[in-house]
């Protein structure tokens, strides 16, 4: 079963569009520490939780990726196709609760 | 261009052009779940296009 696979994908989901959504406002206003400090809150988490993903399920983009290994992790990930109930997390650990904002 | 300093609406508006309000911040943004849910962090923001639909009646 993997609701929490799927939960975090949409919590990071969430991150991505407040860090876009902040990241436009600066644009226009680049002295306003209050977004850049929202910016750097969420930017944490979001580095945090893509951390802890990562961990559990495996790269979420390749690109970012740096020390790769040999089995190459990406294949390990589900492919588009795949049915992402069976799938078990990488790490067979209990899985932390992850606090949201 | 000093950032810092744009105001809210022009000081000095000249006739027969438009003007668009420069946004302030406010604390008030949306939670992560509603930011997605309605495609923006800013409630001030938050204008679906049904708000200007006009009411016709039958």
């Amino acid at each position: 079963m993997n609701r929490n696979r799927e939960m975090m994908l949409k919590e990071l989901m969430e991150l991505d569009l407040r860090l876009y959504d902040l990241l436009l406002y600066l644009d226009t206003h680049p002295f306003e520490h209050k977004a850049v400090d929202e910016y750097n809150k969420s930017a944490n988490k979001c580095k945090a939780m893509t951390q802890h993903f990562e961990k559990l399920y495996g790269p979420l983009t390749i690109s970012d990726k740096d020390n790769n290994t040999t089995p190459w992790e990406w294949i390990k990930s589900p492919w588009p196709w795949q049915n992402c109930d069976e799938l078990e997390p990488i790490e067979e650990k209990e899985v932390e609760k992850h606090v949201g904002v | 261009m000093e950032y810092d300093k744009i105001p809210f609406m022009p000081e000095n508006p000249v006739l027969a052009h438009a003007y668009v309000p420069f946004q302030m911040w406010s604390d008030d943004l949306y939670d992560l779940k509603t930011g997605l849910e309605r495609g923006t962090i800013f409630p001030a923001l938050d204008q679906p296009m049904y708000m200007y639909e006009w009411e016709v009646e039958v």
